[in-house]
């Protein structure tokens, strides 16, 4: 699998909606690109911080 | 959806009020979270939920179990929502470092970050993501609905859902990077106004 198309399956990819082959190839690919692998880390921190938004009551 | 929820709807529907306030008040501070997280404003989000929650009173009976119970209120919450934001938002742009902020417990330096934070996702979201992205996006992450109740909830695709999310989680990524989020970088500058708020 190609970088362009890993990152455009990052979402489906960290939200599990994905079906089991093409996670093993996006994770596959991951584990060997090191400019995708620090895209996802960047993607999960974005998404990490966003949840750090505090809930009001 | 639990029998409990579905024994409280019926009894909503054939006209029992502490059915139907039961129902609501269970689901009131998730809409309020919802509402402030698409709006910034807490006094906004509370008139938005009150007039949802109004609205889902008066309605009940139309409630068909297509969906869930908390998907139903927020597309009424969110129908809302868009009525009064269809204009956008215009802000200037300020530098955070021009910006004194007195500290109180003695070390000044680290409250202002941790305010400056919540102040930043808060005002990102809803500056500087189209409303689209930003409902998206605060659907998924924050009150971490599926595909499929977004879907429901706005009236979109499964495919058009999937596109939208991704679409919305990078730019929110791009805002806090273009704005030299400490989070991302080590120079801090926030280039919005309402900083002065804080």
């Amino acid at each position: 699998m190609k970088c362009q198309k890993v990152i455009s399956l990052l979402t489906e990819y960290h939200d599990e909606a994905l079906d089991q082959k093409i996670i093993s190839e996006v994770k596959e690919h991951l584990d060997q690109c090191e400019e995708c692998k620090a895209k996802y880390g960047e993607f999960k921190k974005t998404l990490k911080l966003l949840k750090r938004l505090k809930p009001i009551d | 959806m639990s029998t409990l929820e579905v024994e409280l709807i019926e009894k909503a529907k054939q006209g029992s009020h502490a059915a139907i306030s039961e129902l609501l008040s269970k689901e009131q501070n998730f809409i309020l979270n919802f509402m402030y997280q698409l709006t910034g404003d807490r006094a906004e989000a509370e008139d938005l939920t009150q007039e949802a929650l109004i609205m889902a009173y008066r309605k009940i009976h139309t409630f068909l179990y297509k969906a869930r119970f908390r998907t139903w209120l927020s597309k009424i919450a969110l129908n809302l929502f868009r009525q009064k934001h269809r204009q956008k938002r215009k802000h200037d742009s300020l530098i955070l470092e021009e910006i004194i902020i007195p500290g109180e417990d003695g070390n000044p330096e680290r409250k202002i970050i941790k305010s400056e934070l919540q102040w930043c996702i808060i005002h990102n979201l809803q500056y500087h993501l189209p409303k689209k992205f930003r409902m998206v996006l605060v659907l998924r992450d924050l009150q971490n609905f599926s595909y499929k109740e977004i879907s429901e909830t706005l009236g979109w695709s499964i495919s058009k859902t999937k596109t939208m999310l991704h679409r919305a989680r990078q730019m929110f990524r791009s805002t806090f990077i273009n704005a030299k989020c400490k989070a991302f970088t080590e120079d801090y500058h926030c280039t919005c106004d309402g900083i002065k708020n804080l």
